[in-house]
């Protein structure tokens, strides 16, 4: 039959009702720009962290051990630690058969992910050191530790007036600590003029009061956790092109190293204080958020404020008198006292900022230390393995990297790098040297036969924990190390190796970058048969699974938004309905003289059918328009990244850019059409059950 | 020939718990052509005699049989198509489809038919309304029609399938005299000419006498 007239009964029942097919019409509309618009973008967020994250940390497929406990998570486990992937022994032989065997592979970079402790020791065991340093040169330069003697002094004054300011500021760690209680009585000791007309005759055991003593009771900012990754530093740079070095240089090939990611540096390594007036500086920038008025900016001046202490107790005396002048001057004060000088300099407003924090880097920065590291220095690097032992390497550090075009962004900032060789250490592997070193350590301690065997066993099956318990403890750099066999040890950054050295051996994970990044799971799928009939012992994954809950961020993105435009649609399919029965309240007499003329019961179904079908499409089709306008409109100039500017953006990680650009995917369309034609089937099943019920004596009996 | 054939038929209607009886053992037979007229008072069961002859329902008890079907064996669908090909149906209330013009509600039985061509259906839609005198007003709605002219699209749409029976239900109840008269003229002329059977309900005095045939039925039974 032809079935135009069910069609213009269906439309001209719509018209009928126009007020209802507007109400029904908005919210089909509103769903499908929904699922369009918000398609698209989580697309496009998608693509965006793929980007990132293949670019920055896990190449398009990572490969670890077959036999790993945990699942491979680059970033580690939800509590933050990392998951025990165990290791694969020999790096070589599994890049070489990758390579070899899989065509779509052009690179394979090893790694490993580990986050590690660091003490960098606080201002006066610094200074302590030097000046342990000046006391054991010869001949002494009495002028220097002349110099240095007034800072330690004004130290440790400086301290005391802090305990007696406010005793919660003084290291929460310590209050229960006995040295907590004897502390007002090491302090007047520590400042008696006694104390330091001695000093030069017992230098060495003054310094061990003072380090023991004093020390631990200047602020504690101590414990630095840092993400590292080991890997290839010049392998890692090659294989990722958005890798970029900012400050210093790269690893030289064949040395020990590390790199600090440029955001760790800025955010975790640089003085406290500098850090939030950077902060305040780039919000004024960004956002031009004003100081006054801003709970984040004045809480930030108000830290400052608070944290003075950090910029006063490392100017030396001798600073002092050249910097406070000028500080009186710019600030047209007369104080005489410089540790409230500077708090009055740091309670900065919106008038003076910038004068002052351009003051701030010319004047006061380069008398401070200003990185608690600086490029150029060797630092102790402290790993604890699974069984609870430490395991120290002293790092230089050569520079600083960040990835193009997600400066910002702290997932993409997270690990700083090292060369391979230290991490294996780290991690507990036995390096040739250190073998060597046991071995020497042992002969000497009269141990020599123990743990051998064990050894043996480490390194013949490499199912075997790593050799965490045999490595030896070094726990600071900076602290004094009396055994002189350690010495060699602490000058392990000067050693070369060869690259075969550096690269081949145990791996945790390996990135593995691809010729034609849009065939991931076909060659996911190679390298595991490739694993399976070589027995390299390995097995692959995709970059989101890599990047575990990362990874997962995306899909959980649009589970949510799924379920919106469920949820709309849900609405939509009851509004229908309900609108589709009232009618077929109203219609019953016309229903029953149809199927007295003779319409069979499908007939009715086919024009219910068609009514919803016609609401569905005409308004489904202007919600795709609408969203396709947006996608077009909005998309294309891009939605800018959010958030703090200066906490760095998260959001330009999943931007992969300042902007996030958004394109129509017609799969999107083709999901909106079967959504809506399953609305349209759905919604018309009762209301067409309750009409194929009505009696052909409906006609008769109900009057116009 | 019978074109309808009514054998002790009983039909119950159950209202709550109480079995009502409608009719109570009906005999009648409808010769074909024949223009016959049930009457009766409210509720003696002319609206049940008709709605079982019109396959809108089926006897309790007995037999009915319609264009040589027996109605109480066939299937709904089948009942609906015995609706569809054999018997037109002219209600009270003219019962058009109210979203569809003139020329739509006549050729509307037509497409359910579905074995006419397009040119077949027009040629025949423009016949029977040109018969009802709306040549004029085939694009009109129902509601642009006076009850009169409605009543005309009714009677085109019962004709234009050529079913064997004609079925109409107090067709001038809702129409004063004047215009109820020149409706059963139409009526009666049409069984001239085509030879259809006409069968329908009226307590209408006037109309009765027109009538070559007149069934009363009293409390359910038929009187005479």
């Amino acid at each position: 039959m032809d079935s135009w007239v069910t069609w213009k009964i269906a439309f001209r029942n719509l018209f009928l009702h126009k007020f209802k097919t507007a109400v029904i019409g908005f919210i089909i509309v509103f769903g499908t720009t929904l699922a369009i618009v918000g398609n698209s973008l989580v697309d496009a967020i998608s693509s965006g962290m793929q980007r990132s994250l293949t670019n920055s940390v896990t190449g398009e497929i990572q490969i670890f051990s077959s036999d790993a406990k945990e699942k491979l998570s680059v970033f580690g486990n939800m509590d933050g630690s990392m998951p025990d992937v165990k290791h694969v022994n020999d790096f070589v032989k599994v890049r070489d058969a990758l390579l070899a065997k899989v065509p779509n592979i052009q690179s394979v970079i090893p790694m490993g992910t580990e986050a590690a402790m660091w003490n960098p020791g606080n201002i006066l065991d610094v200074k302590l050191e030097d000046l342990r340093a000046l006391y054991s040169a010869k001949p002494r330069d009495v002028e220097k530790i002349t110099k240095l003697k007034e800072y330690v002094r004004a130290m440790v004054e400086n301290t005391r007036r802090r305990l007696d300011e406010s005793r919660s500021s003084v290291s929460l760690v310590l209050k229960k600590d006995d040295l907590f209680a004897k502390a007002p009585a090491n302090l007047s000791q520590a400042l008696s003029s006694e104390f330091w007309a001695s000093f030069d005759a017992h230098a060495e055991e003054r310094i061990e009061f003072l380090a023991n003593n004093i020390a631990p009771l200047i602020f504690d900012d101590s414990f630095v956790w840092l993400s590292y990754m080991g890997t290839v530093p010049g392998e890692f740079q090659k294989a990722f092109s958005q890798f970029e070095i900012v400050k210093g240089q790269q690893i030289p090939e064949g040395k020990r190293g590390f790199l600090f990611s440029e955001y760790v540096y800025e955010n975790i390594i640089k003085n406290r204080v500098a850090r939030r007036l950077d902060q305040v500086k780039k919000r004024i920038e960004k956002d031009g958020t004003k100081i006054a008025g801003n709970q984040l900016q004045t809480d930030a001046i108000s830290a400052c404020v608070a944290q003075a202490a950090e910029i006063y107790t490392q100017i030396a005396p001798s600073d002092v008198q050249t910097l406070a002048p000028k500080m009186r001057k710019l600030m047209d004060s007369k104080e005489n006292d410089f540790p409230k000088l500077i708090k009055d300099f740091l309670a900065m407003n919106d008038s003076n900022f910038m004068e002052r924090y351009k003051f701030f880097y010319e004047e006061i920065a380069p008398k401070i230390v200003l990185y608690k590291v600086r490029v150029g220095d060797v630092f102790p690097v402290t790993a604890f393995s699974d069984s609870g032992y430490s395991v120290s390497v002293n790092m230089k550090v050569y520079g600083t990297y960040h990835f193009k075009s997600f400066e910002n962004s702290p997932i993409a900032g997270n690990f700083n790098i090292m060369d391979m060789m230290s991490f294996r250490e780290l991690q507990g592997f036995m390096t040739a040297e250190k073998r060597q070193e046991t071995k020497a350590l042992e002969a000497e301690m009269g141990v020599a036969d123990v743990g051998r065997d064990d050894l043996n066993a480490i390194f013949g099956n490499r199912d075997d924990k790593p050799a965490a318990k045999t490595t030896t403890h070094i726990s600071n750099a900076l602290a004094p190390t009396t055994a002189g066999k350690f010495e060699a040890r602490k000058r392990v950054f000067e050693q070369v190796y060869s690259q075969e050295e550096m690269t081949n051996g145990v791996f945790l994970n390996a990135a593995v970058l691809l010729k034609d990044a849009s065939k991931i799971s076909q060659t996911l799928k190679q390298i595991q048969d490739v694993a399976k009939s070589e027995n390299l012992g390995i097995q692959a994954i995709d970059w989101r699974d890599a990047a575990g809950m990362m990874g997962q961020l995306t899909i959980m993105v649009r589970a949510v938004l799924y379920f919106l435009v469920l949820i709309t649609f849900t609405i939509a399919t009851f509004i229908i309905m309900n609108s589709m029965l009232m009618a077929t309240m109203e219609r019953t007499r016309e229903i029953g003289t149809m199927r007295a003329i003779g319409a069979q019961r499908k007939f009715l179904l086919k024009l219910f059918l068609q009514e919803t079908m016609i609401l569905s499409f005409i308004f489904g089709a202007i919600g795709t328009l609408v969203g396709a306008l947006i996608v077009g409109t909005v998309g294309a100039r891009g939605i800018p990244a959010m958030g703090d500017p200066a906490q760095g953006d998260v959001s330009t990680f999943f931007f992969s850019g300042d902007r996030l650009y958004f394109h129509l995917n017609p799969v999107h369309i083709l999901v909106v059409f079967i959504c809506m034609t399953l609305v349209a089937i759905i919604s018309t099943q009762y209301p067409a059950w309750r009409a194929m019920k009505i009696s052909p004596l409906e006609a008769i009996l109900s009057k116009e | 020939m019978n074109s309808i054939e009514l054998n002790a038929v009983t039909k119950d209607y159950k209202l709550g718990k109480v079995v009502v009886p409608a009719l109570k053992g009906v005999h009648m037979q409808v010769s074909s052509g024949e223009f016959t007229v049930i009457a009766g008072p409210s509720g003696s069961g002319k609206t049940t005699l008709l709605n079982l002859i019109g396959c809108m329902d089926t006897p309790t008890k007995g037999v009915v049989k319609v264009a040589g079907q027996e109605t109480g064996k066939l299937k709904e669908t089948e009942l609906t198509d015995l609706r569809l090909h054999k018997i037109g149906f002219i209600f009270q209330s003219f019962n058009l489809i109210s979203v569809l013009d003139v020329f739509d509600n006549v050729e509307f039985p037509l497409l359910l038919m579905k074995s006419l061509s397009k040119q077949e259906r027009r040629e025949r839609v423009l016949n029977y309304v040109e018969k009802v005198g709306l040549s004029g007003h085939l694009k009109h709605r129902p509601n642009e029609l006076s009850g009169g002219q409605r009543q005309r699209v009714a009677i085109a749409r019962a004709l234009v399938t050529k079913p064997e029976i004609i079925l109409a239900d107090e067709p001038t109840a809702n129409l004063d005299s004047k215009t109820g008269q020149t409706i059963i003229d139409l009526m009666k002329e049409i069984n001239k000419t085509d030879q259809t059977t006409f069968l329908f309900s009226t307590h209408d005095h006037q109309i009765m006498e027109q009538a070559r045939r007149v069934i009363r039925l009293q409390d359910g039974t038929v009187v005479s």
